[in-house]
């Protein structure tokens, strides 16, 4: 009688990880049917480009989250990357020769590897919340990406990137380069977090960094890779992001935060941190999109995108609290009947 | 007899289907002390958590003045007008001694404003009562221990409690600060209060006691006037139990020093300890509570930072350490609660069981071996017995408290450690899980381990160890071994009595 | 008791902290008199007049954060918040004034001010709802709040900027003994609320539970609702100092107030009012606050600093002031 127990609850627990993906799956056919516009070649593509692009920094986003943090400096790395790689590219020496596209991408994924552990080391060193640090560090770095451009740009972008980089974007003939560079990212983050200690540490430290500490597992470096992950990730989205744009901009990322996080949590990922990963992340980008796509299409207001959305998420929050709470009360019932039997 | 102020009468209380109070009557009178000891374990904090309402018991009946007295909760303890004084004080370090005092009940003035002035008008007169010299608007944080434990009485009293009942009240107080105390308490007999003084600190329950009780083992053995009675044989009837409990035995040989700690000093609890492990040895580590064991070995272990001393491990001396250094040169720390630093509780029962080996089943790169996780960790199950069906699906907070630990204990199994610390590694454990343990660090022993053996269990320290060493104030006040374990010899060693008096 | 198991590899001598508490004080003191070089207006009594006329608005949103912030709560909201109450309250002028009603009338600007007051509370009572009552995350639904509280605002505008300013609702011409009309509002909210948070028994038992949750608990407080007024109140605060701010600019286009609930946080934290609760003031610590803050952007603009400049300043001012403030804070790593 045990074992049928236990293979329900199996299958209650894969009900409840997938969740999202079945509701995206009603919704998508939702769409397919009732939307006009939508299962054409042109919108699928530019859907799945929209949410690959995005992936990549939600990817990023849900390191820190997993610790309960979050990292709110994306979008600055991602102005900050879009405006010195279009610079890199554009106009310096190296322009047109065949090391200017690897030196853009080399000094962008320096420049998320600074900021990340800039605030890394803020975080796990100097004590402070992470939503301060990364918010103080956003603002410090958009204002430094605004100031380049100011000093090395005539206007506020810069255009006339090389086609070989703008192929990152989706553009030209062979589209496929965002979709391959963030399944890359996502198989990396996955395979990460569910292969290997890396993965292992994280998650000890996000439920219960006493016990981890205690049981040889190093805090304060593991907290700081974090937010050094998330960093290098922003930066790679940002060069996506550029690529795709076709230009270099100084405030390419504002904006944006909203789709980074609303990803993570609609996916369930717990903002106490713990619980999640990137499969999760991957099913919210998916239906985040999927409801941008769909109210765009169905010519809804512009401006009622964020209230959607952000209702979407709370909804997706307060669900991940709840369903979190009827697991732990399912566990401690389980463990009276398991006790009454067993004792 | 004047109207009792609070009576028990035949309380009853169990756990999990474990008696753990046995039919508990005893009264406590107004303007009386009746001082309450017994080793930890005793059934002392059960006791009080029943009076306070936290507990309801299984049977027996309370009485408050003479009133019928059946707490739900523990604001109808203080409703009922009885107070405790906890070790873990109830007070907010942000505010001000007055606003500690009143925040229950803030004067107001014509207006409905909080009245300041008047508050600190009162205080001052409560502080005048208690000889506190501090500014009534001092902020609680500024404030050392035995002022914030006046502020916590004089809160009390305020509240017009009739019976207040002091938990370990002197642990953390300076000498000055602990005659303060007792005229403190001298203050509140006076005025009919009937306190009741739980301790271990003997030669204050006589300083102090009118009347003493000792509870044993969830018993009340006996009360009686303090001075009808002798330390000694308040000492004997603390521990005066019946060795009855078997316990696993194994041939071993005990082998050279492996383990040698000279004068280890972790401010401010650990004054000075040295000791020697042998290979082989169960050494066995007794105190009170806060005699410092816990905080010594955790300095040992390097959770928390050494002042001074040094450690020499098979021949190398090391003065700095830490968890993972600690790991990486054979150590092993089961720590005192499992639930908050031994187990990551909603994980499953696997990911707790490799927690300390990750290092041992990835590669190079870091990939994790997921078969030998699998082995490793049926392996611990098998080996250890642990009572799981899906050592993937249920969590560790699934298990009973038994399994839980056996699990804390087989995570550190894995890496093989040479040494073990285990701190109170029984407790919350079944009877038929606790010989499995004992015969698992028999095991451990007898394969070449030392084991440290941290517990407030005076009969399994006897029961299992080769050696005693007893912690009193931070440092070691006496050892025993196995052919001289004497109960009463190593109360008086944790009290800090001559030994030569038992 | 066990503090601090996860090591402290960050230590400050008492010296060290001195200095950079006392440090921010002594840039801003060398900032002055740099601003004071660049520009000779700068340390006039009139500027000085201007410039707090010019806080009065946010000066009441660092009121209302003080309340959430002193139960360790945040409301990242406060920028959207009052956008949505100035685009309401901009929708209501107009919609009066196209009924031909008067909107210079002493009655019409407390009817104002009330609703602006009124949406805050809204926009400040799902935010408590969700913190105190579903237990979430604060700065996650505050975040999210944002989002939705300026894409209402952006649609019931058609994303259009409204002008106010034409239709009778102007403040920066009212004035009472030569004093702005705004600095009277600010001050007397102010002081009302100063009594609030220091002589009621909600504003104490918010200290206390800000400081040490569980004893409040066991002393019987009612926590949850206790948090649940505090986020009510800050919003009702943004919301009122959106309208203002709103008649003192005379427009609200769709950027009105974006991002000002970082300027609004730092001030708190300056003014002494610590992220991690139990500690703050709204006299003079809000007070303090804001004038610091904004004599820093008022100092900048003065020097025609260009605009990035501002987002890099306020960073690290940020930053500094939360150093500080975590220094003296033990607890876990997040």
């Amino acid at each position: 009688m045990k074992f049928k127990k236990m293979t329900s609850s199996k299958i209650q627990k894969m009900i409840a990880d997938n969740a999202i993906l079945f509701i995206w799956g009603l919704f998508f056919i939702v769409a397919v049917v009732t939307v006009k516009g939508f299962a054409t070649a042109y919108n699928l593509k530019s859907y799945v480009i929209n949410s690959s692009v995005l992936l990549i920094a939600a990817c990023g986003l849900t390191f820190p989250t997993l610790n309960g943090g979050i990292d709110f400096s994306m979008t600055s790395i991602i102005s900050l990357v879009s405006t010195i790689s279009a610079y890199i590219m554009v106009s310096t020496s190296l322009a047109g020769t065949v090391f200017a596209i690897p030196v853009a991408i080399l000094v962008s994924v320096g420049i998320g590897a600074l900021i990340g552990s800039i605030n890394g080391l803020a975080v796990s060193k100097l004590k402070m919340p992470s939503f301060v640090v990364t918010l103080s560090t956003m603002m410090i770095f958009s204002g430094v990406a605004v100031w380049f451009g100011s000093v090395f740009y005539e206007k506020v972008s810069l255009s006339g990137l090389p086609k070989a980089f703008t192929a990152l974007g989706g553009k030209g003939t062979f589209w496929l380069w965002p979709i391959i560079v963030a399944a890359a990212v996502f198989l990396f983050s996955h395979w990460l977090l569910t292969r290997t200690i890396f993965g292992r540490r994280i998650y000890a430290v996000g439920i219960n960094p006493k016990t981890a500490a205690i049981s040889g597992i190093p805090v304060k470096k593991t907290i700081f890779q974090l937010s050094l992950i998330s960093g290098i990730f922003a930066a790679i989205a940002g060069l996506v992001y550029t690529a795709k744009n076709g230009a270099g901009v100084v405030s390419l990322g504002d904006e944006m935060f909203i789709n980074f996080v609303g990803a993570v949590v609609i996916g369930g990922t717990s903002p106490f941190g713990g619980f999640g990963g990137v499969k999760k992340t991957l099913y919210g980008v998916l239906f985040i999109m999927l409801i941008s796509n769909m109210l765009n299409l169905l010519g809804v207001d512009y401006t009622i995108y964020g209230v959607v959305k952000g209702v979407c998420i709370l909804l997706a929050a307060a669900l991940e609290l709840i369903t979190r709470r009827m697991k732990v009360k399912a566990a401690v019932l389980a463990t009276k009947s398991y006790k009454a039997e067993v004792e | 007899m004047t109207d009792s102020a609070l009576i028990l009468k035949d309380i009853k209380k169990g756990f999990f289907g474990v008696e753990v109070l046995h039919g508990i009557t005893v009264s406590f009178e107004k303007g009386e002390v009746c001082g309450m000891v017994g080793e930890n374990g005793a059934g002392k904090s059960t006791l009080m958590n029943v009076i306070g309402g936290v507990f309801k018991p299984e049977s027996g009946e309370m009485t408050v003045d003479g009133q019928p007295y059946n707490p739900t909760n523990p604001k109808d303890a203080t409703k009922a007008r009885i107070a405790f004084i906890h070790q873990e004080l109830n007070l907010f370090s942000n505010l001000s001694i007055a606003e500690n005092l009143y925040i229950d009940n803030l004067p107001k003035t014509k207006f409905g404003a909080i009245d300041y002035k008047g508050m600190k008008k009162m205080t001052s007169e409560q502080l005048k009562k208690f000889s506190i010299e501090e500014n009534p608007s001092t902020i609680v944080a500024n404030l050392p221990m035995g002022v914030r434990q006046t502020i916590e009485i004089a809160k009390a009293l305020i509240a017009d409690a009739k019976v207040i009942l002091f938990d370990e009240p002197t642990t953390s107080l300076s000498n000055k600060e602990k005659e303060q105390l007792f005229r403190t308490i001298g203050m509140l007999k006076e005025q009919g209060v009937a306190v009741v003084f739980i301790s271990h600190i003997i030669e204050d329950v006589f300083t102090l006691c009118d009347k003493i009780s000792i509870l044993r083992d969830g018993s009340l053995i006996k009360t009686c006037d303090a001075d009808k009675i002798t330390k000694d044989e308040l000492i004997s009837l603390m521990v005066g139990r019946k060795l009855e409990k078997v316990y696993p035995t194994v041939e071993k040989k005990i082998g050279g020093v492996q383990l040698k700690i000279n004068n280890l000093v972790a401010e401010p609890v650990v004054k000075g300890i040295s000791l020697e492990l042998h290979h082989g040895e169960i050494l066995g580590i007794f105190g009170l509570m806060g005699s410092g064991r816990t905080e010594f070995v955790r300095a040992l272990y390097g959770a928390d930072p050494i002042t001074s001393g040094s450690i020499e491990l098979d021949g190398k001396t090391y003065y700095k350490t830490s968890p993972i250094d600690s790991i990486n040169r054979g150590m092993a720390f089961i720590t005192e609660d499992r639930r908050s630093e031994g187990l990551l509780m909603p994980k499953p029962v696997e990911d707790n069981i490799v927690l300390v080996n990750l290092n041992n089943i990835c590669n190079k790169i870091g990939v994790m071996n997921k078969k030998l996780e699998d082995d490793q960790s049926n392996q611990i199950i098998r080996e250890l017995s642990v009572k799981v069906n899906d050592k993937k699906m249920q969590t560790a907070a699934n298990l009973s408290g038994g399994n839980q630990q056996k699990l804390v204990i087989g995570k550190w199994l894995l890496g093989s450690p040479e040494v073990l610390i285990m701190d109170e590694p029984t407790r919350g454990v079944d009877v038929g899980a606790k010989y499995e343990i004992y015969s698992l660090i028999q095991t451990l022993a007898k394969s070449g381990s030392g084991v440290l053996f941290i517990s407030s269990e005076m009969e399994e320290l006897i029961g299992v160890c080769d050696r005693i060493l007893v912690v009193r104030n931070g440092v070691i006040t006496g050892g025993l071994h196995k052919g001289e374990f004497d109960q009463k010899k190593i109360m008086y060693y944790a009290l800090e009595e001559d030994v030569s008096n038992a | 008791m066990h503090e601090n198991t996860m090591a402290a590899g960050f230590k400050t001598s008492r010296t060290g902290i001195f200095i950079i508490k006392y440090g921010i004080y002594f840039i801003f003191f060398v900032m002055c008199i740099m601003f004071s070089f660049s520009n000779k207006n700068f340390l006039t009594v009139s500027n000085f007049v201007l410039l707090l006329q010019q806080s009065a608005p946010l000066m009441l949103g660092v009121t209302g954060m003080t309340f959430v912030m002193m139960d360790g709560g945040i409301d990242i909201s406060a920028g959207s918040n009052m956008y949505l109450s100035a685009t309401v309250c901009g929708l209501l002028i107009i919609q009066l004034d196209a009924k031909g009603v008067v909107i210079n009338n002493v009655s019409i600007y407390i009817l104002i001010f009330l609703v602006g007051a009124a949406i805050g509370a809204v926009v400040g009572t799902i935010n408590g709802l969700l913190i105190a009552k579903a237990k979430m995350v604060p700065f996650i639904v505050t975040l999210i709040m944002t989002s939705i509280a300026r894409g209402i605002g952006m649609f019931i505008t058609k994303a259009d900027l409204i002008t106010i300013n034409n239709l009778g609702f102007k403040l920066t011409d009212k004035r009472f003994l030569g004093i702005s009309i705004l600095i009277y509002m600010a001050a007397a909210i102010m002081l009302v609320l100063h009594f609030v948070l220091r002589y009621t028994r909600y504003g104490i038992q918010l200290k206390a539970q800000g400081n040490n949750h569980e004893a409040a608990q066991k002393t019987g407080f009612n926590t949850s609702r206790n948090t649940f007024f505090a986020y009510i109140i800050c919003g009702a605060l943004c919301g009122l100092a959106g309208i203002m701010a709103a008649g003192s600019s005379g427009s609200i286009p769709t950027s009105f107030a974006i991002g000002n609930e970082f300027i609004i946080i730092p001030a708190a934290v300056l003014g002494g009012t610590s992220l991690f609760g139990g500690k703050g003031s709204i006299l003079p610590g809000a007070v303090i606050g804001m004038m610091l803050v904004n004599t820093i952007i008022n100092g900048l603009t003065m020097m025609n600093a260009n605009p990035y400049i501002y987002t890099i300043v306020s960073g690290i001012i940020i930053f500094i002031a939360v150093m500080v403030d975590s220094m003296n804070f033990k607890g876990e790593l997040r």
